[in-house]
């Protein structure tokens, strides 16, 4: 794990769960509580690692904080939105300003080239007109090191190259935080690595960087460390809290 | 059971509205295609069989007098089976009060005990005091009475008359009242001399023993012609039938119409299915090389999934084969009505039920196996790649090349999503071409025809022609219709059944000072005034007559005279097979006579309703009884009502085809947004809101739609063509020039929005999951 700077440890939280459950129920079974009275602050400019069994809610969590799924109990406050009080609509446009969300699967649309896909990500806003959203995308792909691979539809892209373009589409519109789900899962251990030093870079530069993970490496380079179980948080480096 | 087996069990559940989907197509489509099938097998065995059950005159000798001796003779004569006395005139018959309608009086010995030319009984029909005349049943829904009842007429001398109507007769060999515009009747002498108190038999109708080509049939009529004269009973003339039903061409058109039906309803049936079992393969290609990957080979997996298709194919082949007959007796008995002919077996041959059953399973089937076979073959490492990262199309990578230019990444990303899975979308594109386009190419082909016939109507110098069933004194014709203040000008041409080139037909002549021939010139010239040898013929009698070509050389014959003639003109005259030539080439054949069996007038030009009335009464207080008006808004009339067999059934076509067109549509745009739910979630996750999505859905199926549309009007320019080519050669023998239905454009463009609308909802509908559910889903 490694240490934050004193001034990150100052910052107010940009993400805040009290109380958050989230409870699945299906016909003729008992609900299954996917997450139990959550209460979690991660401060801006944070590199947290969330880690877990299969099943113990990492990617609950996950939705919930980028406004994907809603909470059954609890309030979830992002980036200065209550945002289990927003409608779908205003989630979308919170989301594509506040949040970038990178994938195991990588997830890109696959009849869209690299650039394409960086730049469907700024059309949600009005952050970039169209004029600048080509040039920013090029950018971004070069930040990632896959610039030379913009023209590219993504089946002719290497998983780690997918990846990339991914992490560049979840930049695309300057987003305060990224959330990442298995970033690494699919990927060698080169690309795995790399992967890891860009996200840390990112969370150095000022993002606030969540990754769901089962890669120690990836925790490893983490700011801070949050351990699920069955739904609560079981361990965090940053602070210890009982299961309720 | 097998855990494979159970496996697909368990699909068939959790699937069960797609599968569903799936059997609804095949059941609609083999039904179709049974039905179809079917209902033309029903009617082409059914059309001929009335025909012949009436045993139609092969021979009808004309007398000025038919006399029971003249009679007599013919029945002795070999190769005859019957021979009856059989008189005609045509007088009015009032269907509505104030519109009168002609009436083809038939008279007979007994009208309901006929050997030639038979009537049947198509109610109860009563004895009265009273003259009673029995009427055609294709006049009872503009004549709407029952027997027992007072129908009102008009006597040939134009005074009011009443009979009974004794009931309503089946007469196979007619053409329907309701497209001829005119009422059949049949009554004894007696009754009929009510109408027309000179009235006589003046015709011997005849049946051969063994019937054959008109030929054969005038051959024995001049044989019998010839002992007729040796016994001193010279009969006027000889006709010898033509072997079919006068609206052959009609019901070959309508029978056509069908088999079209038939294949349209399984090309897209099969289309259709294809959709389906390609979505259902897409969501097996995984599970398929999960199988792979445990040891299963192509002949563990194949069997498995056909086995599957060829068992939900035998499912609805077993619902569809009792619906189709359903369908096609329902059809047969729709299109006997249209026709007027009676249905007496009411069953297709159960080998057309098969063979249609048959064909129409191994094109499912095929439909089905292509997708099962494509997913099957699919690499192992392929298959379990994660989502969204396969392959796209080729079409898709040839898009990449066109320069996209203003357009919106959004957009883009629509747009190259349409041509994603380019077989499904050119499917749902096909189906609903089809269904566009038959509806566009009724329109058109509506709109053309009626078009074609105003336009020859209107280049006709005449509004009127009346014809008369023997000649009159032209002075005396010319004298009745100047009678009339509708009447602005008038002559009075004569005409004669003449044998040619192989056949017979009319031969009109034109009187010299004519300005009412204006038929226009197809081919060749006019003739010349001054020629005494030169006939001009009409497009359908050289389509009848092969031989008569322009330049070609003829001999017309009339009773024993012959005259050598050049035709030097095809001219265009709707559904008229008619020869012209000028009164002296006429007076050569016929020989001299200042008498004429054809008056054409030109009306007032102003209100023109009742004109054929008044023209009527006049030539009858002057003694002189038309058989036939023909006034231009009749001949639309009964045009039109002659259209509308074929074209209400490819209006029923075009509906049925649209609506599959329209459901692959919206099954297309459904499976799309659960096919793609994840990558939909994953917009919805990168910060698209629900209406983006709903959007680029959107955008999507109205390409589609779009894409539809284009090829629907293309594919109804040509099939509209290929139709108005076979109604210029079967039905108008005129030139049809097209006229695209911008009417019909319109409909089908609301269709479209209708459908776009429901789409519209639809996928508003299923973008309510959550993105978390979206993302979850595989």
């Amino acid at each position: 794990m490694m240490p934050m700077n004193a001034s990150s440890q100052a910052t107010a939280p940009v993400i805040s769960l009290r109380g958050v459950s989230r409870t699945f129920a299906a016909r003729g079974q008992p609900p299954f509580h996917a997450l139990k009275a959550i209460d979690l602050d991660i401060p801006a400019r944070q590199f947290v690692a969330i880690l877990g069994k299969s099943g113990s809610g990492k990617s609950t969590l996950l939705n919930l904080i980028a406004g994907l799924d809603r909470a059954s109990t609890g309030t979830i406050d992002c980036a200065g939105s209550p945002i289990h009080g927003l409608g779908e609509s205003a989630l979308a446009a919170w989301r594509a300003q506040q949040v970038g969300i990178v994938f195991q699967f990588f997830q890109l649309l696959p009849t869209l080239t690299a650039c394409e896909n960086v730049m469907l990500a700024m059309e949600y806003t009005t952050r970039f007109p169209r004029p600048l959203q080509a040039p920013r995308a090029m950018a971004l792909l070069e930040r990632v090191g896959v610039a030379d691979q913009a023209g590219k539809l993504p089946h002719t892209l290497s998983g780690g190259q997918q990846q990339r373009v991914a992490i560049a589409r979840a930049l695309a519109n300057d987003p305060s935080i990224l959330l990442a789900d298995e970033p690494t899962g699919n990927l060698d251990s080169v690309n795995s690595g790399e992967i890891e030093t860009l996200l840390a870079t990112l969370a150095d530069e000022g993002k606030t960087v969540i990754a769901v993970t089962h890669d120690v490496a990836l925790a490893g380079r983490a700011h801070r460390v949050i351990r699920l179980t069955d739904g609560c948080v079981s361990a965090d480096s940053n602070a210890l809290r009982a299961c309720a | 059971m097998n855990v494979v087996w159970r496996k697909l069990g368990g699909d068939l559940r959790a699937h069960r509205w797609q599968w569903l989907a799936m059997v609804i197509a095949i059941v609609l489509g083999g039904a179709g295609m049974i039905g179809a099938q079917g209902a033309r097998a029903i009617l082409e065995r059914e059309i001929p069989d009335n025909f012949e059950r009436a045993h139609p005159a092969d021979l009808t000798f004309w007398f000025d007098t038919a006399t029971p001796a003249a009679r007599d003779l013919i029945r002795r004569a070999p190769g005859v089976a019957a021979a009856e006395l059989r008189g005609g005139f045509t007088t009015r018959i009032e269907t509505a009060p104030g519109k009168w309608l002609p009436l083809r009086v038939s008279m007979a010995v007994d009208p309901m005990a006929l050997a030639v030319s038979s009537v049947f009984a198509d109610s109860n029909v009563t004895t009265s005091s009273r003259p009673a005349l029995l009427i055609e049943r294709s006049g009872r829904p503009m004549l709407k009475g029952r027997p027992g009842e007072t129908i009102h007429a008009r006597t040939v001398a134009g005074e009011d008359a009443t009979l009974a109507l004794a009931g309503y007769v089946f007469d196979p060999a007619v053409a329907p009242s309701t497209q001829e515009q005119t009422l059949y009747g049949y009554g004894t002498l007696a009754a009929a001399q009510a109408l027309h108190p000179a009235a006589r038999f003046d015709q011997v109708t005849v049946a051969m023993q063994a019937p054959g080509s008109e030929r054969d049939a005038a051959e024995l009529g001049a044989d019998i012609r010839a002992a007729l004269t040796a016994a001193g009973l010279a009969p006027l003339r000889v006709d010898s039938r033509r072997a079919t039903h006068p609206h052959d061409a009609l019901m070959t058109a309508m029978l056509r119409a069908l088999t079209v039906f038939g294949w349209m309803a399984a090309v897209l049936a099969a289309a259709l299915t294809s959709y389906f079992a390609l979505a259902w393969m897409r969501r097996e290609t995984t599970q398929v090389a999960v199988m792979k990957t445990l040891g299963a080979r192509r002949r563990h997996i194949l069997p498995l999934y056909l086995a599957c298709a060829a068992g939900v194919l035998a499912a609805s082949l077993a619902m569809a084969l009792p619906l189709g007959n359903a369908l096609g007796l329902a059809t047969a008995d729709f299109q006997a009505g249209y026709t007027n002919i009676t249905i007496h077996t009411r069953a297709a041959p159960v080998t057309v039920a098969l063979q249609a059953a048959a064909f129409f399973a191994a094109l499912v089937l095929a439909s089905m196996l292509l997708p099962v076979l494509l997913a099957c073959r699919r690499p192992v490492i392929d298959a379990l790649r994660g989502p969204g990262i396969a392959a796209p199309s080729l079409a898709i990578r040839g898009a990449l090349r066109l320069p996209s230019g203003a357009l919106a990444v959004g957009s883009r990303l629509a747009l190259r999503n349409v041509w994603r899975r380019p077989w499904r979308a050119a499917m749902v594109v096909l189906a609903f071409a089809c269904g566009g386009a038959l509806l566009l190419t009724t329109r058109t082909n509506f709109d053309s025809y009626v078009a074609a016939i105003d336009n020859n109507q209107a280049r006709r110098g005449h509004d009127i022609e009346v014809l008369f069933a023997k000649p009159h004194d032209i002075a005396a014709l010319l004298r009745a219709a100047a009678s009339t203040p509708v009447t602005a000008a008038a002559e009075v041409w004569q005409r004669a059944r003449v044998t040619m080139a192989g056949g017979s037909a009319t031969l009109a002549a034109f009187p010299d000072d004519t300005r009412m021939f204006t038929a226009a010139l197809a081919q060749g010239r006019y003739i010349s005034a001054d020629s005494g040898s030169e006939i001009v013929v009409t497009r359908f009698l050289a389509d009848r007559l092969p031989l008569l070509t322009a330049g070609a050389s003829a001999e017309l014959g009339f009773g024993e005279s012959r005259l050598p003639v050049t035709v030097v003109g095809i001219v265009e005259e709707i559904a008229a097979p008619v020869a012209y030539t000028n009164a002296r080439t006429f007076a050569a054949l016929t020989g001299p006579q200042p008498k004429g069996a054809s008056l054409r007038v030109r009306l007032v030009p102003t209100d023109a309703t009742g004109a054929d009335n008044e023209l009527d009464r006049a030539l009858m207080r002057a003694g002189m009884v038309p058989a036939q008006i023909i006034s231009a808004g009749m001949v639309r009339d009964s045009l039109i009502e002659h259209f509308l067999v074929v074209g209400d059934a490819m209006r029923m076509i075009a509906f049925a085809v649209a609506l599959l067109g329209a459901i692959a549509l919206g099954a297309m745009a459904i499976f799309n947004t659960l096919d793609r739910r994840r990558e939909l979630a994953i917009l919805r996750a990168i910060g698209a809101p629900p209406g983006a999505v709903v959007r680029l859905m959107l955008i999507e199926a109205g390409s589609v739609l779009g894409a539809g549309l284009v090829a629907a009007v293309a594919l109804s320019l040509v099939i509209s063509r290929a139709l108005l080519d076979a109604g210029e050669r079967m039905l108008l023998h005129i030139a049809v020039p097209m006229q695209f239905s911008w009417l019909g454009l319109v409909q089908l463009a609301a269709g479209a929005i209708l459908t776009f609308a429901v789409i519209a909802l639809v996928i508003a509908l299923q973008s309510r999951a959550t993105a978390s559910a979206g993302l979850a889903y595989e």
